[in-house]
């Protein structure tokens, strides 16, 4: 296999990201432990975990920003150690605590870090441009920096970290301390640059906003990676099988009585209107037949829908380390190609 | 997002890549021309109100001058300003400006920057560059606006005018190197709060440099209240720009590599160039040019010193892409004393304390007398001295990650201790003090100013310290030395198969 001299990558096929039993310890304080992880080019992947959980550590060791005490760390196939200057070629860094020139104006600031990445002339300005119309910031692109709302520094920051275009982007915590509205626009953002194929690697504490923009997540706990899967995955809860909550026209009743008649369902408890059930069945088709079943026999359904738990709910029970997603994540841990090429297979 | 006209990766500035042209556009604004770094500090720079006022209260004060030079001549007094305005120039260039160096990098780590310009093609030596010519360019401009001033009062009479634009370029030239000074020694820690260091260090360059004016005998009867004029000796002046020259790229360079990544190598440089410098003022030594011998010892311990303190308190780096360069090369041995790291800096001031010996001996053994107390002081108590700090780091701060800072307050202590225990065994009348703290080798400096007799036991001493010392760094470097070891035994196996007839994939060790 040849490289390609012109690409940044390393290798055609290397992943975008790529860890390998990466240990980082602060004297006896280990922060990440042995933590081995792929994300595949184009992939939104969130990262997860409680405060001090090891998260930015890791992210910053990937930013070629700090240096890890054992393991491996690859950007593009690069490690990040041996050959930062490679590997920060494909970055993009947005930190928590922004980093910003208070007295430059946003333009000012846009412009600089272009040149740094060495761009000149009509392209340097067109750089530029481009990113002030991608962010939005057209309208505030000429105030000083210190006269920004945080959303609008956040944006900024954004836009500088895609100045030089890069292929990866690592962005810690990007919206904390965010108001509601800039979250959502600081969400439509992500989900543009993915769909221009950036791979992004996202650490946040908004489990609900990761979910819905990751193509999968990684839960990091004690500096050591516990899951890494999918959100539907998680949201489908950690029970082998399937809780369902049936609402019906009449007598709630006659819910409880046609699960007590029907094999593999069990009546959990009464609603106002119906009850909640379990199967041992997860899969799709098992539950429309289900449905089908229900409506054959004279159950007036008029809303069935399966529980999912919320991933916070998840992310806790993974963290306390009850369910059988953690024996799954461990197991991804240990193992994280096939959990982290084809997270979309293992729903 | 319209999606950028080529790769980034075909960056010139980028290394190992193809370059496509196209990608960064055409160079068609003036600041294209300048580095990004200069273009953003003077932005900031000339914005900042410290400038600002600093420009505005010149201005003041040099109108009041030029007024006061009118009224002295209009009554046939001599020009009493000119002390005035040099002092006042002097303190501007070799104080107020040059002091914004030393916030350059913790300013950019508390705006939280830092880390974001090291992520750009700017590699550290342009970021640091880029600010100290910045700081430079301020100086000009703030020399360039007071030269109006200057021919005013040559117009009015009494002033020399070629004296005063002399004294003018030298101070410019003292402040570009504190002002590098400043700079470099700002990235040997992150941390913002150092103002006070700072300050202390600039006190310290600025009355040092005094003192060389004065030593040189460049001091002019006219401007001596502040110890500056020019003197005849070219020779000397000679002498002080290029131990600027030196001092100012050493701490840009040292400064450079204590922000760079572990796999970039500002070392074999800076200690290859400070071993040539040292080589010449042997050899300048030994043929006793200029009848000049201490001042050309001066600047070897100069060199040295600096040169062997950075080295030893530098980050170890085991990074195998430093050692690839020295196995291609066939100078594996090499990177034992010239690769990045405290480890290597060890051998480095081996190396370097032979060359000083070397010297020391011309000196010693110069004509018919034998000054052997002065020779083994400076073979024994001096290299003790130096190294001292950095067994004591190696034992008790080896977590610590700005050892140059440490090693610095380091020396200030053991120079403190020295002075109250000389203080004691004068007020005791007893060398019982010093000899309790003797294994501090600046108590054996205080033993042998304290007594004559006492030199020979000063000396081993020191001497016994210094090979202590020695034994210490070399006990915790070994394994660092297996590192090297194996790092380069890869690269020479990878090298080998790199060049076997049988055809192998291209990966990131044969990559350019």
């Amino acid at each position: 296999m040849v490289s390609d001299n012109t690409s940044p990558f390393a290798h055609p096929d290397s992943p975008a990201i790529e860890v390998e039993k990466l240990v980082k310890s602060f004297g006896t304080f280990v922060a990440v432990n042995n933590a081995s992880f792929k994300v595949p080019r184009g992939h939104v992947v969130g990262f997860v975990g409680s405060n001090g959980a090891g998260k930015t550590t890791t992210m910053r060791i990937l930013a070629t920003l700090d240096y890890p005490t054992s393991g491996n760390a690859k950007i593009g196939g690069h490690d990040v150690v041996e050959y930062p200057d490679r590997a920060r070629r494909l970055l993009g860094w947005m930190p928590d605590d922004y980093g910003t020139y208070k007295d430059m104006t946003g333009r000012e600031y846009l412009d600089f870090f272009a040149r740094a990445y060495g761009y000149r002339g009509e392209e340097r300005h067109r750089r530029v441009n481009d990113v002030i119309e991608f962010t939005e910031l057209n309208e505030i692109a000429d105030r000083y920096i210190d006269k920004l709302s945080k959303g609008m520094g956040q944006r900024l920051c954004l836009g500088r970290a895609l100045v030089h275009d890069p292929e990866i982007l690592i962005m810690d915590e990007p919206a904390a301390g965010l108001d509601p509205r800039a979250r959502i626009d600081l969400k439509n953002l992500i989900r543009l640059l993915a769909d221009t194929g950036k791979t992004v690697f996202i650490s946040s504490h908004i489990l609900s906003e990761l979910g819905e923009m990751c193509d999968s997540l990684l839960f990091i706990n004690n500096g050591t990676i516990i899951h890494h899967g999918s959100a539907d995955d998680l949201m489908q809860g950690a029970s082998a099988g399937t809780v369902l909550e049936v609402q019906i026209l009449g007598d709630p009743e006659k819910l409880q009585t046609w699960a007590s008649m029907v094999p593999d369902v069990e009546f959990v408890e009464a609603t106002k209107n119906g009850a909640r059930l379990e199967t041992t069945t997860t899969d799709k088709e098992d539950l429309a037949k289900l449905l089908r079943r229900m409506i054959k026999d004279d159950i007036q359904v008029y809303d069935f829908r399966r529980e999912e738990r919320r991933l916070e709910e998840a992310f806790v029970d993974i963290v306390s380390g009850g369910g059988k997603i953690e024996r799954k994540g461990e197991l991804a841990a240990k193992d994280p190609t096939p959990a982290t090429e084809t997270p979309a297979n293992e729903s | 997002m319209a999606p950028a006209a080529g790769s980034p990766a075909a960056d010139p500035l980028s290394r190992g890549v193809a370059i496509d042209p196209e990608t960064l556009g055409t160079t068609n604004d003036f600041a294209d021309w300048l580095s990004p770094m200069m273009v953003k500090e003077l932005r900031q720079g000339l914005r900042s109100k410290s400038f600002t006022g600093f420009f505005i209260l010149t201005q003041v004060l040099m109108i009041i001058g030029t007024f006061i030079a009118v009224g002295s001549a209009e009554i046939g007094v001599s020009d009493s300003m000119g002390p005035l305005f040099i002092g006042f120039l002097a303190i501007a260039l070799l104080l107020v400006l040059p002091m914004r160096g030393f916030q350059a990098i913790p300013t950019e780590a508390a705006d939280n920057t830092l880390d974001l310009l090291v992520l750009t093609r700017l590699q550290s030596l342009r970021i640091v560059v880029g600010k100290w010519i910045a700081i430079v360019a301020q100086s000009i401009l703030a020399v360039v606006s007071v030269l109006p001033y200057i021919l005013m009062r040559y117009f009015i009479g009494g002033v020399d005018l070629i004296s005063e634009l002399s004294i003018i370029a030298i101070l410019l030239f003292l402040s570009a190197v504190i002002a590098a000074i400043a700079v470099g020694f700002s990235a040997t820690s992150r941390s913002t709060n150092k103002r006070g260091s700072g300050i202390l260090i600039t006190l310290f360059v600025f009355f040092g440099i005094s003192g060389v004016f004065n030593t040189l005998g460049l001091a002019g009867p006219a401007y001596s209240m502040f110890g500056f004029g020019l003197g005849e000796t070219v020779g000397m002046v000679a002498v002080l720009f290029a131990v600027g020259g030196y001092l100012a790229y050493y701490f840009l360079d040292m400064g450079a590599g204590r922000m760079a990544p572990e796999a970039e190598n500002h070392s074999t440089r800076k200690r290859l160039i400070s071993l040539g410098i040292a080589a010449i003022l042997v050899i300048l030594v030994g043929l006793d040019v200029g009848d000049a011998d201490s001042l050309w010892m001066s600047l070897l311990i100069g060199v040295l010193g600096l040169s062997c303190v950075d080295a030893l308190t530098e980050r170890a780096s085991t990074v195998r892409s430093i050692f690839v360069p020295f196995a291609k090369r066939k100078m594996s041995f090499a990177a034992y004393f010239l690769a990045p790291g405290w480890h290597t800096g060890i051998l480095y001031y081996v190396i370097c304390y032979l060359l000083f010996a070397v010297a020391a001996i011309l000196i010693a053994f110069d004509g018919a007398s034998l000054q052997t107390d002065d020779f083994l002081f400076a073979i024994t108590i001096i290299p003790a001295v130096i190294i001292f700090p950095v067994a004591l780091i190696q034992l008790i701060f080896r977590s610590k990650l700005d050892s140059f800072r440490i090693y610095l307050l380091i020396q200030l202590f053991s120079c403190g201790i020295a002075f109250v225990l000389f203080a004691i065994s004068e007020a005791q009348d007893s060398p019982a003090p010093l000899f309790l703290g003797s294994l501090i080798p600046h108590c054996c400096v205080g033993l042998m100013s304290y007594e004559s007799s006492l030199e020979t036991t000063a000396c081993a001493i020191g001497g016994a310290v210094f090979l202590l010392c020695i034994a210490v760094i070399l006990i915790r470097a070994a394994p660092l030395f297996k590192i090297i070891s194996w790092h380069i035994k890869g690269a020479k196996a990878e090298q080998q198969l790199a060049n076997s007839p049988i055809p192998t994939t291209t990966d990131e060790t044969s990559a350019p």
